[in-house]
């Protein structure tokens, strides 16, 4: 008994400590003095690796379940008549929930996980040693560009989703079952109010990036650096960075939508 | 050789523990400017981490470590890395930036802390690759490179900023014959051409007391030996001629410790 009081009291001072620690490191990696000119070619050339590099995926993933919803939606609607409301279903569905949500989801196991990987590789290989060495702080030379990257990409692929899954859902609904495509459209353009519904969506998303990228930096960062050790963190960055997403996507939820 | 030369680094009654293991218990050394200063002992004595102490990679949880008369542990994360852009370190690995070509690595340090233009910077860049016998090579990337070569790479890196000191981690580990007599060429060279003070951690005993003048030997947690190499090779030290001799019990024992065999197989 004694024993496992124990164990919970240590495993709670290791989370404590990782929490203390994560936030050191994004802390030095961003505070202080700024260096956004130095760094923005290494900031632009990690947009390139997190965010241009997620587009096929983000696209094809945000087509689908944009002509899912407009199948599934369309059944459901039409047992009430009200198959010209699919294009306001499709759209809310998309920039309130499922763009910002399964973005983030897509997001930590394309980016983060490679970017946990990276990080840990440059570590094993004494990389972020080396940079210590010649007077360059990792953190701020590594680290910070790579957190910049996924918090600026991380909106811009959720809208994009947000956009192609309303065309996935117009692609089935309009095209293939025949709603009328000015009450698909008119409809969507009412119902959806900028401030609302697309600006709380961009909010979320920008908390997921934060979240996801803080995470995948510091798995990487604090990773134990052998094969072994790189291959736990990557799986613990994608676990980790899934969950927080969703956890923070139900307060969100219920900060934003909770009183109507 | 008189053996009054000024300390570069001085290490005073150091303290270090990792996780509950102890690595050092009041280890005191000095490495002398100017010359090649030899680490040695058995593996896990951490004798790559005296050269992370010295770096200030590591904090000590007591003792003085101070480089050229600054003590390294007190210092702040901006004075730390003024410090470090007078030594030059080679890693184990060569640790060369994956990403960029043998030019862009050895240019690095060049870029971030000088304002040259980028004629100068090429100037430099090929002086340094020259002095490693690797000019031809400056066009590719260090996947393309042996192991041996990056790591001539990479020393052209550390020494790109004129370092007054630079420390090798094992450099000497993993190559053939030739590659280890270039690398201990190279160490003696520099040494001599640029008067740098030189540490070099190796277990490859024999060469590296070849080039060294001075001797550090780390063993169960401290200094076991601190000479010149030939008082070493003389030295009555049971510990230190078990390790000279490469003998496989002595102080050093053979056998982890267990309770006797026979309450174990009973």
């Amino acid at each position: 008994m004694i024993e496992r009081i124990r164990g919970l009291g240590r495993s709670t001072l290791v989370q404590v400590g990782d929490l203390g620690r994560a936030s050191l490191l994004l802390f030095q990696a961003i505070a202080g003095r700024s260096q956004v000119g130095v760094h923005w070619r290494l900031t632009i050339d990690q947009i390139y690796a997190v965010g241009v590099l997620s587009l096929s995926i983000i696209i094809v993933s945000g087509l689908f379940i944009g002509m899912v919803l407009g199948l599934q939606g369309y059944t459901i609607l039409a047992d009430y008549g009200s198959e010209q409301a699919l294009g306001q279903m499709v759209a809310l569905s998309l920039t309130r929930e499922l763009g910002p949500v399964v973005t983030a989801l897509l997001f930590a196991g394309r980016a983060g996980s490679a970017l946990t990987a990276e990080i840990g590789l440059m570590k094993a290989t004494e990389q972020l040693a080396s940079l210590e060495m010649i007077g360059v702080d990792p953190l701020r030379r590594v680290v910070a560009p790579r957190f910049w990257a996924g918090v600026i990409s991380l909106p811009i692929l959720s809208l994009i989703f947000v956009s192609v899954g309303c065309l996935g859902g117009a692609l089935v609904g309009v095209s293939w079952l025949g709603v009328d495509a000015g009450s698909f459209w008119a409809n969507m353009q009412a119902s959806v109010d900028f401030w609302n519904d697309v600006f709380n969506g961009i909010i979320k998303s920008v908390v997921f990036a934060v979240v996801v990228t803080w995470i995948a930096v510091y798995q990487g960062y604090d990773l134990v650096p052998t094969s072994e050790g790189i291959a736990r963190a990557t799986t613990r960055t994608v676990v980790y960075a899934s969950l927080a997403v969703l956890c923070f996507d139900f307060f969100l939820t219920a900060v934003m939508f909770g009183e109507v | 050789m008189p053996d009054v030369v000024a300390p570069f680094v001085e290490i005073e009654n150091v303290v270090f523990r990792r996780d509950e293991r102890v690595i050092y218990e009041g280890l005191s050394a000095t490495i002398p400017r100017g010359r090649i200063s030899a680490i040695v002992g058995p593996s896990g004595t951490g004798k790559t981490t005296l050269l992370r102490l010295i770096g200030g990679q590591l904090r000590p949880e007591s003792g003085d470590i101070r480089v050229d008369g600054i003590s390294v542990q007190g210092l702040k994360r901006d004075a730390l890395f003024t410090l470090r852009k007078r030594m030059g370190m080679l890693f184990q690995s060569g640790a060369l930036f994956a990403e960029l070509s043998v030019f862009e690595n050895v240019a690095f340090p060049l870029r971030v802390h000088t304002t040259l233009d980028h004629d100068l910077i090429r100037l430099v860049v090929l002086m340094k690759l020259e002095a490693v016998g690797l000019r031809g090579a400056v066009d590719l990337m260090p996947a393309e490179l042996s192991g041996g070569m990056q790591r001539r790479v990479a020393l052209a890196r550390a020494i790109a900023l004129d370092p007054e000191m630079i420390m090798y981690d094992e450099p000497f580990v993993g190559q053939d014959p030739i590659g280890l007599g270039v690398l201990l060429t190279l160490v003696k060279q520099l040494n001599q051409a640029l008067g740098l003070t030189s540490v070099v951690v190796s277990h490859d005993l024999q060469e590296t007391l070849s080039i060294a003048d001075h001797v550090i030997m780390i063993a169960n947690n401290r200094v076991a030996f601190e000479g010149s190499p030939a008082d070493m090779q003389a030295s009555a030290d049971p510990l230190v001629e078990q390790f000279l001799n490469g003998r496989p019990d002595g102080p050093v024992r053979f056998h982890y410790p267990a309770p006797p065999i026979s309450e174990a197989v009973s």
